[in-house]
């Protein structure tokens, strides 16, 4: 009898720390938005400067400066070469879903794809707009578990539609602010494609942007693209620098 | 008319080296000509049969939807309808092949390189299959869903082998990465320039890959009973499929699509249009939209270089024509010049003006005819000669070729038509010392001295 009541209290305890960890998990749809709020700049403009250092086993290390413009509120970038030499006045032009690539050489606009490599690196056109985690997936998973010395969630997200790039993510967020450590994109087949570090960031206007990100090509031994960020300013843009001519501007 | 026939075949034997002469000058700008038009009309011939057997048809049609996301996608869902405008047009054709094709990148180890990935139906692409130049390997693993063969330069500059597996990255058709794992069975020539660089594959293990149903396609392949017909069968393929639903405006694809976003630009992958794509509010339509595209689309930029070829040695030829009209008319002024007095003699003894007129012109007629026929048998023996010339499957030109040798393709009518020009530039070139000659006053002549 008195066996039987020590076992059921165990198993009431554990039934209600159970209880108690569900509830104090939080809502991770939640936490996707305010990663998407922290990263993006709804009502002011942003601007810096990108160094792109790629190291290719097969061709060696290249170094690329891209200087960005962001207005996230109105879904607009744009971002120049400014090195190397072979590539400076080459750009990217996004409004709304469209996406230009400026070439200096023929002066000609291409339509680009939100969705393809920025230039020959390891980055997708799609890294450099407005973060939209929240609208684009949904977390079909989550476990706590750590990354070097801090606690993380790691959530499992799966595309709601057809529009973003991977399929399937798998994030690192750190717990006490939220930020986000470290990404694994995944193709239709969940084969890990690449991998995002988020090694340190910087505080622009009372928002968290990565100062440094790591992309690594998982399918191509020793490749990966280090972007740092550097020369950040929020002052207003003006709206001129979002167009065509601007690009062409630029390159004369 | 008899005499007069044979008095010039004297006259032309009288005097061997200058009528040799002549008759070489002439002789060599029908080589020319010849040659030029013959290896034209067989390079076209070559890049026809070459380029079907590359693509597997002679007349493309590709679809594309929009998705309910309102992105473009590139598939054929069911070609039922355009197997009834086949009939309905009364299309002769041997069969219609269904592939896919994407733009992939293909890494192994440390390496990557970017290729086109098409997909075929083994069980149904006996040509593809048969027409695949392997240098190593061997198809016995074909029907192995995740078989891939691939060009033999792709293999070395992946440090790959056969048996391995190698690591295929693409999007879907909506712009997604996706992956897939293959296992390299074969290898093959590599095309050339004007050829298309393929790695060949499973379809339905691509269409999983593109995110399309198993019985899904891209491109439609129509190989036509006859291929002098295609563009006649493609343009009533145009006005069957536009009766019926919407179809692209047929174009140039060389001078079309500065958007970029033409899957690197490659021929054969101008086949399909655009995917993955957001289209643009006001452009949006209705169920499928095809694209119908022509083998003579895919050989324009051949065309195009046959054309200067054909320029180029029409213009030599019009150079040496011109050479050799002065050259004749020189010549039959000496002729005549030396032939004063016998002039002077036939006349005397009763030939008409006529008479000598046509004599000189029959000379002239007998020496560029035996020279363009000499010309002609000489360039036969010089395209014979050169057709033994074998330039290596994987050269610049290969395309061009047929089983890596030149191909001349006699042209009777353009060289009758040649000669009949030359012919009558030389007669012409004759005329007037030949007038002169006739003109000669037969005392005046018999009493000068030269």
């Amino acid at each position: 009898m008195k066996r039987k009541t020590i076992l059921i209290v165990i198993i009431i305890l554990i039934v209600f720390n159970g209880v108690i960890a569900a509830a104090q998990e939080p809502d991770f749809q939640q936490v996707l938005k305010q990663i998407d709020e922290s990263r993006n700049f709804e009502d002011i403009d942003i601007s810096g400067t990108m160094i792109m250092i790629k190291e290719d086993l097969a061709e060696g290390t290249s170094i690329k400066s891209v200087t960005q413009f962001r207005r996230d509120g109105e879904d607009k970038f744009l971002m120049v070469f400014t090195e190397p030499a072979v590539q400076k006045g080459q750009g990217y032009l996004r409004v709304d879903d469209n996406l230009w690539f400026y070439d200096p050489e023929s002066r000609k606009f291409s339509h680009s794809s939100i969705k393809e490599k920025f230039g020959d690196t390891d980055a997708n056109n799609s890294d450099f707009g407005r973060s939209s985690y929240a609208d684009d997936y949904t977390v079909t998973n989550s476990q706590d578990g750590t990354i070097g010395k801090y606690d993380v969630y790691i959530l499992e997200l799966e595309a709601a539609g057809d529009q973003v790039t991977y399929p399937f993510l798998k994030m690192w967020i750190k717990k006490d602010n939220y930020l986000l450590l470290k990404i694994e994109n995944y193709s239709l087949t969940k084969r890990l494609i690449r991998t995002e570090l988020f090694p340190s960031y910087s505080i622009i206007a009372n928002h968290y942007i990565p100062a440094r990100i790591i992309y690594i090509d998982e399918l191509t031994e020793g490749k990966q693209t280090q972007v740092t960020v550097k020369n950040v300013s929020v002052e207003r843009l003006p709206d001129s620098v979002f167009t065509k001519a601007y690009l062409e501007r630029v390159n004369r | 008319m008899i005499n007069i026939i044979k008095i010039a075949f004297r006259n032309i034997s009288r005097q061997k080296k200058r009528t040799i002469l002549l008759g070489s000058a002439i002789a060599f700008g029908i080589i020319v000509i010849t040659v030029i038009n013959c290896f034209t009309a067989g390079t076209i011939l070559n890049a026809r049969e070459n380029f079907t057997r590359t693509f597997g048809g002679h007349i493309f049609i590709s679809g594309t939807e929009i998705a309910e996301s309102k992105m473009a996608v590139n598939v054929i869902r069911n070609d039922d309808f355009l197997k009834e405008v086949l009939e309905e047009y009364g299309i002769r054709y041997r069969f219609i092949t269904k592939r896919s094709v994407a733009k992939g990148v293909l890494h192994f180890s440390s390496k990557s390189t970017a290729l086109t990935i098409d997909g075929l139906d083994w069980n149904q692409n006996n040509l593809a299959r048969g027409n695949l130049n392997i240098i190593e390997g061997n198809l016995s693993d074909i029907q192995d869903p995740k078989a891939i063969i691939i060009p033999k330069t792709v293999a070395e500059e992946l440090n790959v082998q056969i048996g391995e597996q190698i690591i295929v990255r693409l999007s879907t058709v909506t712009g997604q990465e996706n992956v897939g794992v293959f296992k390299v069975i074969a290898l093959i020539e590599k095309a050339g320039p004007f050829g298309s660089d393929s790695a060949f594959v499973n379809i339905q293990y691509l269409n999983e890959l593109l995110n399309i149903g198993t019985d899904e396609f891209q491109v439609s392949c129509i190989y036509l009973e006859d291929m002098s017909e295609i563009e006649k069968a493609a343009d009533i393929i145009y006005t069957g499929l536009k009766s019926k639903a919407m179809v692209d405006s047929r174009q140039d694809f060389l001078e079309s699509d500065s958007s970029g976003n033409n899957p690197g630009g490659h021929m054969g992958s101008q086949i399909i249009g655009d995917s993955g794509y957001m289209v643009e509010k006001g452009s949006e339509w209705d169920g499928t939209k095809y694209r119908l595209t022509s083998l003579n689309n895919m050989i324009a930029p051949v065309k195009a270089l046959i054309t200067i070829l054909n320029a180029i040695g029409l213009t030599v030829f019009v150079i040496l024509i011109v050479i050799t009209m002065v050259g004749i008319s020189n010549t039959f002024r000496m002729i005549m010049l030396e032939r004063v007095k016998e002039i002077g003699t036939l006349r005397a003894i009763g030939m008409q003006k006529n008479s000598v007129l046509l004599n000189f012109l029959l000379e002239a007629l007998f020496i560029s005819i035996t020279g363009a026929i000499a010309g002609i048998i000489a360039s036969i023996l010089i395209m014979i000669a050169a057709s033994f010339i074998t330039f290596s499957s994987g050269s610049i030109i290969s395309m061009l070729l047929h089983e890596g040798r030149l191909r001349f393709q006699l042209e009777p009518v353009l060289m009758f038509i040649n000669i009949i020009i030359l012919s009558s530039l030389s007669l012409i070139a004759a005329y007037f010392p030949a007038r002169k000659a006739a003109n000669l006053d037969p005392a005046q002549a018999l009493r000068t001295q030269y």
